[in-house]
């Protein structure tokens, strides 16, 4: 029997500083899975995430987010915000290589090909710092507050990412 | 979990219709996956969730849920219940703009001698226009055969808008 979980593309990023996954969301699918397995960054930062329109990259405050931020030697944390924010914060804490074992990412998008209704995420994400012997586990929500038709999607953080690979699924 | 989601049933609603009910659970997957995309109130409204037995909800005070919130505007939280008529998918109040989104996942649904368990991982958008989601679980306890899901919003809403899409997780 045929599956309903659908390969899209592989988008690979090599040193550079923000991470472009474009043309990735179509009218083929309504709900896209995004896994991230492969993270090498130059600097130890949190990754955020931005869409990508018609426009090109939208870097305006049209971003709301939820995150719970799950650390493995500390207290949690939790941060949201309603308006005004400019990138969908707290996607992962990577460290540089020798310093971390970063793990993954799984992050579900709805609706990024409808005009009418707001695109949104829900993800986890997990990896860990040897330098702070430190594992680091994210869970959280983003909306993009726009009505119109994401095509892609950026990561950026303070610093290069070296090396990162993630997978595109579409689910039908 | 590539080339592992076989999909079950569908319904996508683009008139107003009271309810939703997704069936087709049987034995041949272990667990099952419910997805909902963009569902639209036609008034303020939250949207639960109920286990259907020969394709008929049950409506019994037989629901257990517990949920940690997650949302923009406020501090997190926590929600729990026992003896509910039904389970909720976020615990949101969507306006008719903004609706609901998120994953389901069943489990024992088809297993006569176990209670059947969900969890959820929603991101939906308030009528106060604050982002809210979270993580948590749900149990109905009844130990019967559950076939599939029935959806509807409360405050007397009508779904507007969704779809709903019901998966198998191929063994």
């Amino acid at each position: 029997m045929a599956s309903n979980l659908h390969f899209i593309k592989q988008v690979e990023g090599t040193t550079v500083a923000d991470f472009n996954m474009t043309d990735i969301f179509t009218s083929e699918f309504e709900t896209y899975q995004i896994m991230i397995a492969k993270w090498d960054t130059a600097n130890d930062d949190y990754t955020y995430g931005r869409i990508i329109n018609a426009s090109g990259v939208d870097t305006g405050s049209n971003y709301a987010y939820a995150v719970q931020i799950l650390y493995s030697d500390q207290a949690f944390y939790n941060d949201g915000k309603s308006n005004s924010s400019t990138t969908m914060s707290y996607l992962n804490y990577c460290y540089p290589a020798g310093n971390e074992n970063n793990g993954g990412l799984v992050l579900t998008v709805y609706n990024p090909n409808s005009s009418s209704s707001y695109t949104y995420f829900t993800f986890q994400s997990v990896t860990f710092g040897n330098i702070a012997n430190r594992l680091y586990g994210m869970k959280g929500i983003y909306v993009h507050k726009v009505a119109e038709t994401v095509t892609g999607l950026q990561l950026g953080r303070t610093g290069n990412f070296d090396h990162i690979v993630a997978d595109i699924y579409g689910v039908k | 979990m590539a080339g592992s989601l076989i999909k079950i049933d569908e319904e996508i609603v683009t008139s107003a219709v009271a309810s939703v009910t997704l069936t087709g659970i049987d034995s041949t997957y272990d667990v099952y996956m419910l997805q909902v995309a963009n569902a639209l109130p036609s008034v303020n409204a939250g949207l639960f969730i109920r286990a259907t037995e020969s394709g008929t909800a049950n409506s019994t005070a037989n629901y257990d849920y517990a949920f940690k919130t997650i949302r923009s505007d406020t501090t997190f939280g926590n929600v729990s219940n026992t003896n509910q008529n039904q389970w909720w998918l976020s615990f949101a109040l969507v306006g008719t703009s903004q609706g609901e989104n998120g994953n389901v996942f069943i489990f024992n649904a088809n297993n006569s001698s176990e209670y059947t368990f969900f969890t959820t991982e929603p991101s939906s958008f308030t009528s106060s226009s604050a982002l809210f989601g979270g993580q948590g679980g749900a149990v109905y306890t009844q130990t019967s055969t559950v076939d599939g899901v029935y959806l509807a919003f409360n405050n007397s809403a009508n779904i507007t808008s969704a779809k709903f899409t019901l998966y198998g997780l191929k063994k």
